[in-house]
C-alpha cells in the first residue's frame, strides 16, 4: 500500500459518502459502456437475442433499452 | 421558463446541446452551457469575463484542460471515490479506448442533466435577485458560477473568477448597458 492509499483509506474509513459516490460513478460507467458495446455489437450484425444472452437479460429488456442505438 | 430568456441566452441553451452532441456526451451538462456561452462573441457574459481579465478564449482553454481528464460526466470526485475501492478511472478509460472501441454518446435527442437544469434554475434566481425581468447570458454565467459542477467550478476558479466578483461585474455591466 502506498502512502497515498493509506491516507485515502484513513480519510474515508467508515464514511459512506465515498462508497456511495463510487457506486454512482460505477453505475454511470456501466451505462456508458453498455450503450457503447451494444451499439458496437449491433453494427457487427448481432441480433437482439445474442446481445441479450451476452448481457444475461431478456431480449425484450435489451431491445426496450437500446432500440434507438 | 425559456420564454423569459433573451435571444442570445436562448441560443446558448440550443448551442449547448450541439456541443454535447459533438462531444458525444450522454447528456447536456453545465460544461456544455459554458462552452456555448463562451462562443457567443460580444454577449454580455463574454464582456463581463473580459472585464475581469478572463477573455473567452482563455476560459475555453482552461475548460478544455479540465474536461480532458474526465470521462463523460465523471469528474475528479468520482475518480477519487473509485480509487478508494481500487479502481483507476484513467486506466479504465484508456483500456476501454484501446480494447473496446471507446465510449460513445447516446444517439437521439440529448437530455439536460440535473446539473444543467439546475444552472438554468439558478440563472433565473440570479436574475430575480438583481431585479431583472429577463434572463440573459450574464445570468447564465452567474448560474454557472453557482452550480456545483466540478468541471465548471474548477474552470472558473482556475481563471480566478469568484462568484462575488462575477456578480459585481454583471451588475456593473447591466447598469452600463442600461
Amino acid at each position: 500500500m502506498t502512502g497515498m492509499d493509506e491516507l485515502t483509506a484513513a480519510a474515508t474509513e467508515g464514511d459512506p459518502r465515498t462508497g456511495l459516490r463510487a457506486v454512482r460513478a460505477l453505475r454511470r460507467l456501466v451505462e456508458q459502456l453498455e450503450a457503447s458495446q451494444v451499439a458496437l455489437a449491433r453494427e457487427q450484425g448481432w441480433s437482439w437475442q445474442e446481445v441479450a444472452d451476452a448481457l444475461g437479460v431478456s431480449r425484450q429488456a435489451v431491445h426496450k433499452k437500446h432500440r434507438r442505438t | 421558463m425559456l420564454e423569459r430568456f433573451t435571444g442570445p441566452a436562448r441560443d446558448t441553451v440550443t448551442e449547448a446541446r450541439r456541443h454535447a452532441e459533438e462531444a458525444t456526451a450522454s447528456e447536456v451538462r453545465p460544461e456544455h452551457l459554458l462552452m456555448a456561452l463562451l462562443e457567443h462573441d460580444g454577449c454580455l457574459a463574454v464582456q463581463v469575463l473580459e472585464r475581469l481579465g478572463a477573455p473567452a478564449d482563455q476560459v475555453r482553454r482552461e475548460l478544455d484542460r479540465h474536461r480532458m481528464h474526465y470521462v463523460d460526466g465523471l469528474d475528479r470526485d468520482d475518480a477519487e471515490a473509485l480509487a478508494a475501492i481500487g479502481i483507476d478511472l484513467d486506466e479504465v478509460v484508456r483500456r476501454i479506448d484501446r480494447n473496446l472501441g471507446g465510449l460513445r454518446g447516446r444517439p437521439g435527442r440529448l437530455r439536460f442533466s440535473r446539473g444543467a437544469k439546475k444552472v438554468l434554475e439558478l440563472s433565473l434566481r440570479e436574475a430575480v435577485a438583481l431585479r431583472h425581468n429577463y434572463i440573459g447570458t450574464e445570468h447564465l454565467l452567474l448560474g454557472l458560477a453557482r452550480c456545483d459542477d466540478r468541471v465548471v467550478a474548477d474552470t472558473l476558479a482556475g481563471r480566478g473568477l469568484s462568484r462575488p466578483a462575477l456578480r459585481d461585474a454583471v451588475a456593473e455591466a447591466v447598469r452600463a448597458a442600461g
